[in-house]
């Protein structure tokens, strides 16, 4: 349900920029979002989409990368890429909640025409 | 007007015309201008950081708790209000959909409450509180909680500026609630199990629930409580209580 927030605070953002850039349309926004993040994929698009009508958004490619859930693991010192809820290193097996990566949620670059 | 946010300003988007009287047309393709990257929820975490300077600056801890709908984070506050209000200055931030029912019932048990109403938002978020603000003076507090609205998704998005970020779940709802919703789970520092009075009753699977709580929250203190009778409840109050003396000591 956030989603729709998420995607307003995206959507002036974009709008800015491409107002800035004297751009008519803006062709792709690319996102990236963390496993943790919290954010429905759908319901970020169908916001967009919504929200982008009668605007230079309005037929916009919203790329999302998902970002995996990476933990920390101190015995071995390494990363390990992992499942929410199982934050074991495959390696020694030591429980990690050192989240390296997943909670991301950005606007990484965006094309404009 | 508020100089941190914004809000009585105008910050509606407008327009800016050259007036130079002519059109041109641009094929830009991507344009510099328009990149780099953003974090989307930057507006949420600047202002939960301006809350937190605020709250260390007068050592104030603040505590966020999150739950399901009816696990018992109002009745849990009640008791833990009635105990620390004789003790310390406590405060409590409600966020409801709608009612300051529970902001009511708060007062009734000895603390100041604000109720923040959320319309149809799902969560709190830092705005809403550097707003309660403007009702609660920091220098006459010890203890702020924050009661978010009943919900175990979005709150897990919204850093409000809080110390410490409590999940409350109950036996009522099942063992494997954890497992369910790790992204909150994996951000809680503590994790209270709630009406244990209930849990013969609903035939509730402790050691699953433990076990479950572990892997979704390695690195959660876990108290077990029943806000009902009280059982178990002082554990959690003299976990408030340590925060509070050591945030004083460091900040006060």
């Amino acid at each position: 349900m956030h989603e729709f927030g998420i995607a307003q605070g995206l959507m002036d953002v974009v709008l800015g920029r491409a107002r800035e850039a004297g751009a008519n349309r803006i062709e792709q926004v690319n996102l990236a979002i963390g496993v943790l993040a919290g954010v429905e994929e759908e319901a970020l698009q169908f916001a967009f989409r919504a929200l982008g009508e009668d605007t230079p958004a309005a037929e916009t490619r919203l790329v999302i990368e998902k970002i995996p859930l990476r933990c920390y693991c101190r015995p071995c010192d390494a990363v390990f890429e992992c499942k929410p809820f199982a934050y074991r290193c495959p390696t020694c097996g030591a429980a990690s909640a050192e989240v390296r990566t997943g909670k991301e949620l950005s606007l990484i670059s965006m094309e404009v025409s | 007007m508020c100089e941190t946010c914004g809000c009585a300003v105008n910050h509606h988007p407008h327009e800016h015309h050259h007036g130079d009287g002519h059109e041109h047309r641009h094929d830009h393709g991507t344009a510099e201008a328009a990149n780099g990257p953003h974090a989307l929820l930057a507006l949420n975490d600047r202002l939960a950081a301006g809350n937190r300077r605020h709250f260390r600056e007068h050592g104030v801890t603040v505590v966020n708790i999150v739950s399901s709908p009816g696990s018992g984070k109002t009745a849990l506050l009640e008791r833990t209000i009635r105990s620390l209000a004789t003790e310390m200055r406590v405060a409590a931030i409600v966020g409801d959909l709608a009612t300051d029912n529970d902001a009511a019932r708060l007062r009734s048990a000895g603390a100041p409450a604000h109720q923040i109403t959320t319309g149809s938002a799902c969560h709190l978020d830092a705005h809403m509180i550097h707003h309660a603000l403007d009702d609660i003076r920091l220098a006459d507090l010890d203890l702020l909680l924050i009661e978010n609205v009943g919900n175990l998704v979005c709150p897990a998005a919204f850093d409000l500026g809080e110390d410490l970020f409590v999940v409350l779940l109950s036996t009522t709802e099942g063992e494997d609630k954890p497992l369910k919703y790790p992204v909150i789970f994996l951000k809680a520092d503590a994790v209270v199990l709630n009406k244990t009075d209930l849990a013969v009753a609903v035939d509730f699977k402790r050691d699953a629930a433990m076990a479950n709580i572990e892997t979704a929250a390695p690195k959660a203190k876990v108290f077990t409580t029943s806000a009902r009778t009280g059982d178990g409840v002082e554990a959690w109050l003299d976990y408030l209580r340590r925060h509070v003396k050591a945030k004083k000591g460091t900040f006060g």
